[in-house]
Parts: C-alpha cells; structure tokens; sequence
C-alpha cells in the first residue's frame, strides 16, 4: 500500500484546520534547519509507527513507505537558504531602495513553513529571494527553465514558473491542497 | 514640473502615479529635457542592472526580482544608443558606481555593505511592450525617457501597469520580463573579484565576459 501525508500536525507543518496556528518554535534559535530536519524525521517516524500499528493484526504486515529516507545530504543543501533568510531578518527598512521592508516574523514564519512543505516532497533547495515587501521567496534555474514561490503569510504561496518558453503560475494554499501538480512537475523538470 | 516627478503627498508608488497621470502610455511619446535623446524607440536596447543580494544568488543567478521595481519606484535602465560595444565602458562605471553608494549609504539609503554590481543585462524595447499575460489586452509595459539629469541622459523608466491584476498575474509578468532580460545572458561586470568572477560563471546564466564580447 502507498500513503503520502503532505501536511503533518508536527511543528512546521500547517494543518489543513489550522495553518495560521501560533507556532511555539522560536525561531530565533541558530539552527532553524536543523529543527525542521529534526521534525520531519520524528514526524515520517511516527507516521510509519501508526501504519504498522494499524497492520498488526493483518498477519504483521508491516507497510511500504512511498517515499525514500530523506538523507543528511539532502537536508544540508537547505542551508544557504536558511543562512540567507537568517541575514534577512538583519535587514534594515530600505535595504533595497526607499520603500523596502524588513521581514517581519509572520513572513519568516510563512517561508519557514512553506520550505518545510517542500521538504516533505523532496523538492530540491531553492536559492532565496527577498521581495521588497518583506515576503521571501525561493527560486530555481537550470538555464532558462526557471520556478520560483513567494511565501505569503496567509499560506496561500504565489508561484511562477517557465522553460523560457511557455509561462504558467498560480497559487499554492497550504492549508487546503497539496502542491499544485503543475508547480511540483516544473521543479521535477528543473531538478533532472 | 515633469510627468516624470514622484509626488510625495500622494501615497501611491510613482508607478501608479505615472499610470494615473499618463493611462494610455501616450507620454511614453515625450522627450524630457533638451540633453535627451528624445522618446525610448521600440528598437533601442536597454541595459538594467543586476545586483547581489537583491536580484541575484548563487549558484542560481538571476531571479525576478529584476523588474520589481517596475510597479515601485520604476526600473532604472540605460540606453545603449550606438550599441554595447559603444556603450558598455561608461554603463559598467555608472552601475558600479551605484553599487559603490549603495555599500556605503552616499546616495542617501541605508548602506548595504554586501551590495555588488554582477553585470548587466539587455532587453529590446520593442519586446518589452509587448509583453503581455495570456487573456490580457492592456498594455502593462511602459518605458519612458527619463534623461531629466545633464549627467544621466540616457536614463529610461520601466513603469508596469499592475493595480488590477492578482499576486499570481504580477508573478507572471515579472517573470516574464526576466525571461526576456535574460535571454542574452550576463554581462558580467568588469569590475568583479576573481572569486566573484568564478560564482558568476559557475551560475544557471549564460555569461559573456567582459574580455570575450563580441562586437555588435
């Protein structure tokens, strides 16, 4: 059998009722990563305790999980963009020209959450961008084949993605949907 | 006072200033002042330029933060008027040059230590306005002359029409707009470090070295 949970009720991962919930992480800790990192590996754990709980009785049938261990390496090649977001947050107002805001915390939150979501689908690391409004975002290139996602504090991440020819985009509610099948089959494509 | 002017008691950003003031894109049609060379053509090339951190990472490169501005305070760019070999000397200077005030805060922001000049890249005038989202019959994309400066008179300004479209059709358009600016690839900067020079070229952006440009 095959199970796949996007959005577990760990930490970093926004409920479906409940993805403006205050989060009690503090996010001012050093290694933000490796919280995350920590989270999804207890989280995936227990998610796999409660299948093969569910098969005791079914003859010790002990399920399959869909999706492979996701490696330290893996989790590692998100640091650039957690040092980077880290550095957002020593912003000043104006930092880019008159008008650019410093994020705030509900925007750091909102990016933390979304790469987290990533991280569930073994989406590769974006590099960060930081939107004159506060809002971050992550990007990713391979030549002209390019996809980008703002993390907005309502959950609902704006996307955009080409192969430098054709354009789509759209919107990501992480509350309500997984991630649109467009946006995941474009960073698939970036990723090959 | 020129159509150009930000006004300061007014809330709106200076591109929506400049929509409401000009709704057709007519004054697009207007030369500024006696140094400029007149209205942007539709078949000059510009030159914007591409910094780190704000619209560049590496080993990525450029993102689509490069037009962002263009529904702000409106996306400075130069004019190549006699083409890039002419041109690129005195527009590597002048974006350097801006990149030097920015890390020190002498243009009067805050200063921004880690601010460098990448490179530059060019865009067609004439696929700029025409750039448009699927469905969509305004025209989004306005350049203006803006040489109002003795010092500066190839200045242009990309104002983008946005006030009615969605966070995801603004996405887009940005997006698109990098795309187009990045189809050339990097001029890369003259002025970058060796190991500046080596994260540029190890980046997902076609390059072209200052040494290596052929001639127009």
């Amino acid at each position: 059998m095959n199970f796949q949970v996007v959005y577990g009720s760990a930490e970093y991962f926004s409920r479906a009722d409940a993805h403006s919930e205050k989060s009690k992480v503090d996010y001012l800790r050093p290694s933000m990563l490796q919280n995350i990192a920590s989270q999804i590996s207890r989280w995936r754990k227990d998610e796999e305790a409660a299948v093969v709980a569910q098969y005791e009785d079914e003859a010790q049938f002990t399920a399959p999980i869909s999706h492979p261990d996701i490696s330290d390496e893996y989790f590692g090649s998100f640091e650039p963009f957690f040092q980077t977001i880290n550095l957002y947050k020593a912003c000043l107002d104006g930092w880019n020209r008159d008008g650019s805001l410093t994020p705030t915390s509900e925007q750091l939150n909102a990016a933390l959450l979304g790469v987290a979501n990533l991280m569930v689908l073994t989406v590769p690391a974006p590099a960060p961008m930081l939107l004159d409004d506060g809002t971050i975002g992550g990007y990713w290139r391979l030549g002209q084949r390019y996809a980008s996602i703002d993390f907005e504090t309502d959950g609902n991440h704006t996307w955009a993605g080409t192969d430098g020819q054709h354009f789509k985009s759209g919107t990501w509610s992480v509350s309500s949907s997984s991630i649109p099948e467009s946006l995941l089959s474009t960073l698939k494509e970036i990723d090959s | 006072m020129c159509f150009l002017n930000h006004d300061s008691d007014d809330t709106k950003k200076r591109a929506q200033q400049l929509v409401d003031k000009d709704p057709n894109g007519d004054l697009q049609e207007q030369k500024v002042s006696a140094f400029s060379p007149g209205p942007v053509l539709n078949d000059e090339v510009l030159a914007r330029s591409v910094e780190y951190p704000a619209k560049w990472a590496s080993p990525a490169g450029i993102n689509e933060t490069l037009f962002q501005d263009g529904y702000g305070a409106g996306a400075s760019a130069q004019r190549l008027i006699g083409g890039w070999t002419l041109c690129k000397e005195s527009v590597h200077q002048r974006f350097e040059k801006r990149a030097e005030a920015r890390r020190s805060g002498s243009d009067g922001r805050v200063a921004n230590l880690d601010f460098v000049y990448i490179g530059a890249v060019h865009i067609q005038v004439g696929a700029l306005r025409a750039c448009q989202l699927p469905g969509d019959e305004v025209k989004r994309v306005r350049v203006y002359d803006a040489g109002t400066e003795l010092e500066d008179p190839y200045h242009a300004d990309v104002i983008l029409n946005v006030a009615d479209l969605s966070k995801a059709q603004k996405k887009e358009l940005r997006l698109r707009l990098m795309t187009l600016a990045t189809k050339d690839g990097l001029y890369v900067s003259p002025f970058l470090s060796g190991e500046e020079m080596e994260r540029a070229m190890r980046s997902e952006v076609k390059i072209n070295l200052p040494t290596c440009e052929q001639a127009e």
